[in-house]
């Protein structure tokens, strides 16, 4: 899913790093400091996940957590976001230093569109299921307009590109069944046993 | 995994000041991904190998981190070769290798290999702590700093509880992450994994609080800027302006 380095156009790198910096900026101004030890937990389950392998058919997928990150992070999951992929770019070359902004844009626009959607639908549905198929739901989402975007910025970047970019969105496009099977039955978990962990469910015992 | 393993080894890197090297590396990392002339791939190619060999770095563990770059091109490379774009230079049946798509796919491929091997000296070269606050010279938010050390140390952790939680599981006869069928079960453990993790950074949040933390963590390690880390960051400025130059050319 991660763009990796020497792809991408240094305009391209470089327009993703600003608008990440503003990302991380709206997060910091939200964040506080009994935060900071729960965004590095679920940061570190973010950089986790991408070891996870399920195998589909012959091929296997790695998960990105993108949607269950929103969901319990909220505002502040551009955070563990840029972190996680920090570290998969260090520590696996997963990604890159140099498109590090760029695929936390990608991964963080979706994750914040989820919480947005999930909160509003929590304050109106209470049954832990349909929160979950919901959540599910929008997971798979997300991780649909993250390849989308990808896809996009592939065509755009040059005619040799495009057949990459088909292939890539194909090869992904399972990932997002998975990516939404997975939230859902986590969410629905969570919402059991402790859903305090959720910003929706947070913010609203406040 | 082993990002601090090589940091103890003696060389030019390892002894660069942590600042500039920081600077200087991220320079060049941005420098390198701007490049699309044919000599300045090979100046910024010899340039990233000859920063292992200076380095000391072990060149099997190099080449073991290279190996998802390596999977990447592997795939890469042919379908962009292949993508319909000018004049084909070779052609077997219905399959056609064009010309633009090979020189875009070499161009990315050089651009690729020398940003990671530039990554790896730097992570490979300087303990991430010390990194980060070389970060923090450069004025990034305490909060972020704060966030990227707390989120190294739980990776370890999450790892460690997570084979651990695999292993019993798997000695229970539960299967896992073994397609669609076995979702349930590999969900679960990443979600009590998950919840046992959330729980522990509250009880290591307040028991931080009680000694004190006050959302930034203080270090009585300080930088020492020499001559040489002069003449390292010098000969990089040099090789920015030579690759601009001939970029511009």
């Amino acid at each position: 899913m991660h763009i990796s380095d020497g792809i991408l156009d240094p305009k391209i790198c470089i327009g993703g790093y600003v608008l990440a910096a503003c990302l991380v900026g709206i997060a910091l101004k939200k964040v506080k400091q009994e935060d900071i030890t729960k965004v590095s937990v679920v940061g570190a389950a973010f950089f986790v996940s991408s070891l996870i392998h399920f195998k589909v058919g012959f091929s296997s997928v790695h998960l990105t957590l993108i949607g269950l990150v929103g969901i319990v992070l909220g505002v502040h999951s551009s955070l563990a976001i840029i972190t996680g992929l920090f570290f998969q770019a260090v520590m696996f070359n997963h990604g890159g230093l140099s498109t590090l902004g760029v695929n936390s844009v990608l991964f963080s626009v979706p994750a914040l569109i989820v919480y947005g959607i999930f909160d509003m639908v929590f304050k109106r549905i209470m049954n832990h299921t349909v929160l979950g198929v919901i959540a599910g739901i929008l997971a798979g989402g997300a991780v649909l307009l993250a390849i989308l975007c990808v896809m996009f910025i592939l065509y755009f970047s040059g005619e040799e590109l495009r057949g990459f970019a088909y292939l890539f969105s194909i090869s992904n496009g399972v990932l997002a069944l998975v990516e939404g099977i997975v939230t859902a039955i986590a969410i629905m978990q969570i919402l059991n046993v402790k859903p305090q962990m959720l910003q929706s469910y947070r913010q609203q015992v406040k | 995994m082993d990002l601090d393993n090589y940091s103890n080894i003696k060389s030019p890197i390892h002894s660069w000041d942590a600042r500039w090297k920081c600077i200087t590396f991220f320079g060049y990392i941005l420098i390198s991904a701007f490049v699309n002339n044919f000599y300045n791939l090979i100046v910024i190619a010899a340039a990233s190998t000859l920063l292992v060999f200076f380095a000391g770095l072990p060149i099997r563990k190099v080449l073991k981190s290279l190996k998802p770059l390596f999977i990447l091109l592997l795939f890469m490379v042919p379908v962009i070769s292949l993508t319909p774009t000018g004049d084909a230079i070779f052609s077997y049946g219905v399959i056609k290798v064009y010309r633009d798509g090979l020189i875009t796919a070499g161009i990315i491929s050089v651009r690729a290999f020398s940003i990671v091997l530039a990554t790896i000296v730097l992570f490979g070269s300087t303990r991430i702590n010390i990194i980060i606050k070389a970060l923090e010279f450069f004025k990034i938010p305490p909060v972020i700093s704060t966030i990227f050390l707390f989120t190294y140390r739980y990776i370890f952790l999450y790892i460690e509880n997570l084979n651990k939680l695999l292993t019993s599981a798997k000695l229970r006869g539960y299967r896992l992450l073994r397609g669609i069928r076995h979702i349930r079960n590999t969900v679960s453990i990443l979600v009590s994994l998950l919840i046992r993790s959330y729980e522990q950074s509250e009880r290591v949040y307040y028991a931080m609080r009680l000694r004190g933390f006050s959302g930034s963590f203080r270090s009585i390690g300080s930088f020492s800027f020499k001559w040489p880390d002069i003449v390292k960051t010098g000969i990089f400025v040099i090789l920015f302006t030579v690759i601009i130059w001939i970029e511009l050319l």
